[in-house]
Parts: structure tokens; C-alpha cells; sequence
């Protein structure tokens, strides 16, 4: 047999490398520290050009917004402009003549979330009517008016209007200041350019602001709320969620002013959304370390994924380690699985979710599909067919616990649409052969064995370190590989076979 | 040695690795990766796990085989089984392409239109029809492939083993290593395993001393056992009829096979002598168990007097003697 040995040095030896290079060089560190309060966030917009002059305008953080850095922009077939007003930032993005689509991106980075503070002064618009906020409609002026009750000072009115927008209008679907007045119910912007409406009705300057929450996650909402100016400052006033004079926490300004923070013209079919994405301390070093230009650094490390595409391949990159575990199990323990992965796939399904009910939730699904076997059993059915029934009943039986669980609120949800059913399917179906043809022992041993490698694997993948380790140093998957390799030639006993075969076993110096 | 050494003086649970490389027990790594992947070539797997074929290659070799009754290919002719076996009254169900006995139904006789089994329970058309088509679906098969149907002759005991083999025939299985008989043992069916000779099942296995053919005790479900659970005889000191026969037929078929590790089960018909019943390129490890000896001295030794360079009557003769002296106490 060929030896594997120089493969399995170069691969520890090309490991150990790179990691020293990373460490030592470019100075990630190697063992976590506490997440710094960095983030990198994208802008994300695809659309169909419907007219000729396509156009997107998005609001942007002002550039000098503190801890803003390594803004980047992505608009193939479009040109792209920047508008700066005092104190707000706009996107221009003109689709290019003759092109279909509109695509663009925009990434930044944020190191800590500070707001800054307002300044003690108003302008004329924030007392006057516009078309998004219209303050002297005669509706508006009515049910500011009629609100007013006994109040005499201006921080009286305003709590008349907050309580008034608060209790009194519903959440609806997106619609306008005047609309969302004579429905009494509107989406959030719907209310806040309402409230600011009535305010301005009153003579009190008030205007509207858009942050964005600064919270992992690939599809950000915006947050719309108001800025009224009493006694001399600027008091931030939520009137959807219900906050007076409190900032929200943790969001990024990104506009101040009537207009919504992203104008379409001529575009049709508009997909667009924020991400966020919180950045490691490792990135975090590395990003200070190499400023702009990273050059052969992108091709070693996997920060230049866009976020939305970071979050699934953290995931994967655990699944070499999971292999790993399954052929430790197999044989240098020699545990029996049912199925080579199967521990795998379902570890991968129930990341999310708590380790111990998400396999309790599948072990119930197996037991469910055993009765559910049983009884196809008795059907005399052709085999496909009664395959196909069971993973029909499967699939129904997970959705009538995933309906269960959310009505008494139970748990967290399981990312049940990803566990493997045709795999737990065949998984139920082997299960019941083998109990006929190999007793009932032997099958149970081969559903505990499969479901330790599983819970092994949960427990491996529901590490957050790990992950963390794992994707900033994806050359660690040489030592994954090595170690591999060796199993691979393996030529000992199985911890089991110490049990099976213990009465042959000779004592030093023969009988 | 009448029984199997029960325990040597191991301190129960400190059974280590090193005890078990002394035992020159072979484990599941080493027999997948220094044997089974060495001397078995992939492409010669069908030749044993496709029954039609290993009946075929015998007949062709003139090795002794149970008699073909049909062979049924798909699901429409499922529809004319009922006529195609009705001038048997007892006949073997199987799958040409199972492992481990799974889905072999046996019948022993007729009760009207409907299908006795030997336990006594009955089956009418239908249910014979569905097992045969779950065989066809795949069901029973190395990897759940489609799969055909075999009809064959029912054998029967030769009567050496009526007091030791209840309700089934009982096989013998041989360890043959590059044309060598390397170990063997006879598996019993009994109540348990519903007349099959399947240890998983219930069957109990009695391990071979190659030189005489004679049982060395018993084990049964991991356990070593004296009596026959269901007739209470003394397993151990009986005698194989026609040994060397028996031993001849395995250690031909590596040359039939093209298989260097096989594992050859054999059946002592009454009428017919020894009949292959079928091989098997991945034997398990548990004939090690009911033998109460390791498998690597012997693997090794052939390896080392090359013995598979020597003809057929050699080669067998070698192995009796080696065992013989090992009896006898000669490291």
C-alpha cells in the first residue's frame, strides 16, 4: 500500500503555515476575544427597468457618521452619484440606457453605534407642510385640534397628539398621512409622517427620521420615527412603538426629512433590503491591519463573502468536521449508524435549535413513522408506494407539531423544513426491517448509536466558537483531512470490539 | 478441548487492545482494510452477492448446488408463481441478491391451496405473493437494489444433525483465506430463529476444530452455551460427516470466485452430501467467538508457508494438520 504519511505532513505542515502566517503576520488573533460592537452592513437592490432614466435614490449614513469605514459600492450597468446635504447622504443609482435590470450593492463597515447629537436649531421645513406630511390638510388640522382637551403647554399637545397616534391608530398596510387619518390604521411610516402632520399643525417643529436597527440579521426593516423640538432641544419621540424623549438604541441614522429614505423612478419588480452582520474581532484586527487594499489576503480568509452568503457558509464549513466525528464513531469507537451522514444531516437541521428537544422532535418523528409503518404494513402495498405514503405522513406529522409548538408557544422554532425527511424516511424504514430481521436489540442499538454521532455532531455545530475558528481559518480543514487519512488506515480494534471479543483476549505471557 | 475457554484470567472489564492483539483476534478495520479490500477485487463482488450467478459459476465448475425450482424476475410474473410451483410441496423463498438469511422463506409443505411454513403457520397466495414482491422491490437486498426472485429446492438435514438442528437445516460456514480453510463453524437453527441458521436470529453456532471436524461448544447470542437451548444436547464433541468433502468444496471456490477472503456456507444434504449454499465476501468476525480462537495466526500462517501455492487436497490437508497441532498445544 502506498504510504499516506507524506500527504498527511504536508497537510499539517501546510496547516500549521497558514495559521502561523495569519497569527503572526497579519496579526488575527487566534483565540477569540469579546465581539468588539463592530458590524458590516449592505444595501442590496435588484429591479426591473421599466422606463428609460431608471432610477434609485437611497438614503446613506452621512459620511461623517462616527465609526463609519470601508464603504464599498457594486452598480454594474448603472452609474452611480452621491448627494450630500447637510447632515444627510443620498445614493443616486441611474440605470445605464439599454439595460434590463438594476442591480447595486453598497457595504460598510461600523465600528460602534453612536448617534450624533442634534443640533439646537430648527429650519423652515421642519414647521412646513409638504407632500408627504401634510399639515395643512383640514383633516389634519381637525384632529389635532379636537385632540388638544385641556392641554395649554406645547410638551402637553404633543403628549396629546403621541397619546392620540398611539391608542387610537391601528397598524395597517402601508398608506399615507392622509389616508392613514381617515382609516384610522396605517403602517408605521403611515403613522409617524401622521403624527408629525398633526404637530406641525400646532406650530411645534417636528420631523421624521429613519435609522436602521443595527441587529444581526439579512433582512433589516427600517425604522421610522420623529424628532420634535420642545424647550429648546430635539426629543425623540416614537409614537409606533412607544417611546418619549428615548432614542431608539442601537440604530443608525440614516435620513432626517420628509422624503422616504429610498425613491424609485421608471423600476418595476424592486427587491430590496439591509443586512447586517456582526464582525468578528478577528475581522475586526484584520480589517485595521490591511486598510483597503487586502490583495492575495481575500483569497486566504473568507471575509470577502457578502454577509447574506457568511451566514450559510459558517454553517458548511462545520459539515467536514461533522464527517470527521461520524468516522471516529464508526471506527475507532464503532458505533453502528443507520446511514453513513444521516447524524450529519440531521445535526445540520436542528443547529438552530435547542440540542436536546430538537432530537427528542426527531426521535418522536421516528417513533411516529414506525406506528405509521406498522400500519401501511398491514395495507399490503407495493413498496414505492408505501414508501412515499410514509414520507407523506412524516412530512404532515412535522407539520402538525410545528403548529402545535407555535399555539402554546413552546420553544423556539426548529428549522424543520431542513431536517432531512427522505433521509429520516429510509432512516424508519431500515429501522423497521431491521427489528424483523435483526430482533429488536440490534435495531435499537443501531438507533442509539446513530443518534449519539448525532447529538455529537449538534453539539459541534452549535458551537459558536467553533464556527467562528473554523471560517477565519479555513485551512484548518488540512488537519481535518490529515486526521481523515489516518483513520483511513486504521488498522486496529473498535472500542466495541474490546467488549464483543473480550473472552478471547490473552493476558501478557500467554495462558 | 471439549468447551470454550469461558474467560482466560483477564480482569473482566480490563480487556485492552493489546489483549485482543495477543488473542490474534482479527477486528472489523483490519479484516475491511488488510484483507477484504486486499484479496477481494470489487468487480468479483457479484459473483457472490447474485445468487443466480454463484449457482451458475458452481454448476459451471461442477460444484454441488440445491436445485433450481424458477426464477422470478418481475412483478407481473408474480401472477403465474402459484402455477410454476405446483408440483412442489416444499421449496425455498429467497432473494438472489440478500445477505444474512433476510427474507428466505422457507415452506414444508401444503395445506389445500395455502403454504405451510415449518413452524406450522400458513400463507395463501397472496402473502406469498406479497414477500416475493417486496424481494422484487428490493426490499431484502445489498442496498436496497431491485432484485430477483429464487425458487430452489428445499434440503434436507442429513441425520447426523437431527438432535442438534431444530425445524431448519443447519449450515456450515468456512473462512476460506486464498484457497485455504482458515476457520469454521456450524450454525444450529432452533426455535428462535424459526428454522433459519442465522445467528442474529437466534440460530446457535458451534465452532469447528479443522484437523477432526468436531464441535467445540456452543454460542448463542454472544454467549457460549453447552446444550442446545430447545433439545438440551451436549453441544460440543460431535463430528461432521464427510469433513474433508465438506472442507474440499469451500477451498475450491476461490478459484470460482476470484475471491481471496471468502466466507463459504455449506450445507450436509442427506441425499446429495455437501451442497453450496451460498459465499459471502464480507464474513463476519463472530465465527472467532465460536471458536474461542483468533483468526490472524491462522491468516498469517498461510500466509507465511505459502500455503495457497499448493494444489486443492494440499492445501486442505495443510489446514487439518495446522490446526491439529494448535490442539495440541504447539505455539
Amino acid at each position: 500500500m502506498r504510504s499516506i504519511l507524506p500527504i498527511v505532513v504536508a497537510c499539517v505542515v501546510g496547516c500549521a503555515a497558514l495559521v502561523a502566517y495569519k497569527v503572526l503576520v497579519v496579526g488575527i488573533p487566534l483565540f477569540p476575544e469579546p465581539p468588539p460592537d463592530a458590524f458590516v452592513v449592505e444595501w442590496q437592490l435588484s429591479a426591473r427597468v421599466r422606463a428609460p432614466q431608471a432610477r434609485a435614490t437611497v438614503a446613506i449614513p452621512a459620511a461623517s457618521t462616527p465609526g463609519l469605514v470601508d464603504e464599498s459600492f457594486a452598480n454594474p450597468a448603472a452609474s452611480r452619484a452621491i448627494r450630500v446635504r447637510p447632515g444627510r447622504r443620498h445614493l443616486v443609482l441611474t440605470a445605464d440606457d439599454g439595460s434590463a435590470a438594476l442591480r447595486a450593492s453598497y457595504r460598510f463597515g461600523l465600528r460602534g453605534v453612536l448617534r450624533a447629537t442634534a443640533e439646537s436649531r430648527t429650519d423652515d421645513a421642519d414647521l412646513a407642510p409638504s407632500p408627504d406630511v401634510p399639515s395643512d390638510s383640514p383633516a389634519v388640522i381637525a384632529a389635532a385640534t379636537a385632540d388638544l382637551g385641556t392641554a395649554t403647554t406645547d410638551t402637553a399637545r404633543v403628549r396629546a397628539q403621541y397619546d392620540f397616534v398611539l391608542d387610537e391608530i391601528a397598524n395597517g398596510t402601508p398608506s399615507t398621512a392622509a389616508d392613514t387619518l381617515a382609516a384610522r390604521a396605517g403602517d408605521a411610516s403611515g403613522r409617524v409622517l401622521l403624527f408629525v402632520a398633526l404637530l406641525r399643525s400646532l406650530k411645534v417643529p417636528a420631523r421624521v427620521v429613519w435609522s436602521l436597527p443595527v441587529v444581526e440579521g439579512s433582512a433589516t426593516r427600517l425604522h421610522p420615527w420623529s424628532e420634535v423640538f420642545l424647550d429648546g432641544r430635539w426629543v425623540a419621540v416614537d409614537p409606533v412603538s412607544g417611546r418619549f424623549d428615548e432614542a431608539p438604541p442601537h440604530e443608525l441614522d440614516l435620513a432626517r426629512g420628509d422624503a422616504p429614505p429610498l425613491r424609485l423612478e421608471g423600476l418595476d419588480d424592486v427587491t430590496t433590503r439591509w443586512s447586517v452582520v456582526r464582525m468578528s474581532a478577528r475581522e475586526d484586527a484584520t480589517a485595521r491591519q490591511l486598510q483597503g487594499d487586502r490583495g492575495v489576503f481575500d483569497a486566504l480568509s473568507l471575509d470577502g463573502l457578502s454577509p447574506t452568503n457568511r451566514v450559510s457558509f459558517r454553517v458548511l464549513l462545520l459539515i467536514p468536521l461533522g464527517a470527521l466525528l461520524v468516522s471516529l464513531f464508526r471506527n475507532l469507537v464503532g458505533l453502528p449508524t443507520f446511514g453513513t451522514f444521516m447524524p450529519v444531516l440531521v445535526a445540520l437541521a436542528l443547529r438552530d435549535a435547542p440540542p436536546l428537544a430538537g432530537l427528542a422532535f426527531v426521535l418522536l418523528l421516528v417513533a411516529a413513522g414506525l406506528a405509521t409503518r406498522w400500519v401501511l404494513d398491514r395495507l399490503r402495498l407495493l413498496i414505492v408506494p408505501r414508501l412515499s405514503l410514509l414520507l407523506t405522513a412524516l412530512i404532515l406529522a412535522s407539520t402538525s407539531a410545528a403548529l402545535l409548538a407555535e399555539k402554546f408557544g413552546t420553544g423556539p422554532s426548529l428549522s424543520v423544513a431542513l431536517l432531512p425527511m427522505v433521509v429520516l424516511t429510509m432512516t424508519v424504514e431500515r429501522l423497521s426491517l431491521m427489528v424483523v430481521e435483526e430482533g429488536l436489540p440490534n435495531a435499537l442499538k443501531a438507533l442509539a448509536g446513530t443518534f449519539v454521532v448525532a447529538a455529537a455532531c449538534v453539539l459541534v455545530f452549535a458551537s459558536d466558537r467553533l464556527q467562528e475558528l473554523v471560517f477565519h481559518f479555513p485551512e484548518l480543514h488540512l488537519l481535518v483531512v490529515a486526521a481523515l487519512l489516518v483513520l483511513g488506515r486504521y488498522t486496529g480494534y473498535r472500542v466495541t470490539e474490546w467488549l464483543r471479543f473480550r473472552t478471547l483476549s490473552k493476558p501478557p505471557g500467554g495462558t | 478441548m471439549a468447551a470454550i475457554p469461558d474467560t482466560f484470567e483477564t480482569s473482566g472489564w480490563h480487556v485492552t487492545a493489546a489483549g485482543l492483539r495477543r488473542g490474534g483476534v482479527l477486528g472489523m478495520n483490519a479484516r475491511n482494510l488488510l484483507y477484504i479490500d486486499r484479496w477481494n477485487p470489487r468487480d468479483r463482488y457479484p459473483t457472490v452477492d447474485d445468487k443466480v450467478r454463484t449457482k451458475t459459476l458452481a454448476i459451471a465448475a461442477g460444484v454441488p448446488v440445491p436445485p433450481l425450482i424458477a426464477v422470478v424476475e418481475s412483478q407481473g410474473a408474480l401472477n403465474g408463481l402459484h402455477t410454476l410451483l405446483a408440483g412442489h410441496a416444499e421449496f425455498v423463498v429467497k432473494p438472489a441478491q440478500g445477505a444474512q438469511g433476510n427474507g428466505v422463506l422457507v415452506i414444508s409443505g401444503r395445506d389445500g391451496d395455502r403454504y405451510v411454513r415449518p413452524d406450522g403457520t400458513r400463507l395463501d397466495r397472496a402473502d406469498l405473493a406479497y414477500h416475493c414482491s417486496g424481494i422484487l422491490a428490493g426490499l431484502h437486498s445489498l442496498g436496497g437494489r431491485l432484485d430477483r426472485v429464487l425458487v430452489e429446492e428445499r434440503l434436507h438435514t442429513s441425520p447426523a444433525f437431527d438432535d442438534l438442528a431444530v425445524g431448519g437445516v443447519p449450515d456450515l460456514r468456512v473462512i476460506v483465506y486464498r484457497g485455504v480453510p482458515a476457520m469454521a463453524m456450524v450454525r444450529l437453527p432452533t426455535v428462535a430463529s424459526r428454522g433459519r441458521a442465522n445467528l442474529h436470529q437466534g440460530a446457535v453456532a458451534a465452532g469447528l476444530e479443522l484437523g477432526t471436524g468436531k464441535t467445540i461448544g456452543g454460542l448463542l447470542d454472544g454467549r457460549s452455551v453447552e446444550k442446545h437451548p430447545d433439545t438440551g444436547v451436549v453441544l460440543a464433541g460431535r463430528e461432521i460427516p464427510r469433513w474433508n468433502d465438506v472442507l474440499t468444496l469451500a477451498a475450491s471456490l476461490t478459484d470460482v470466485f476470484g475471491l481471496g477472503y471468502l466466507g463459504i456456507d455449506v450445507v450436509l444434504d442427506r441425499d446429495r452430501g455437501p451442497v453450496l449454499l451460498e459465499a459471502n465476501a464480507r464474513p463476519g468476525l463472530g465465527i472467532q467467538l465460536a471458536n474461542g480462537s483468533g483468526l490472524i495466526p491462522r491468516l498469517e500462517a498461510i500466509d507465511a508457508e505459502r500455503v495457497h501455492e499448493r494444489p486443492l487436497a494440499e492445501r486442505v490437508a495443510w489446514s487439518r494438520a495446522w490446526s491439529v497441532s494448535k490442539t495440541a498445544g504447539i505455539p
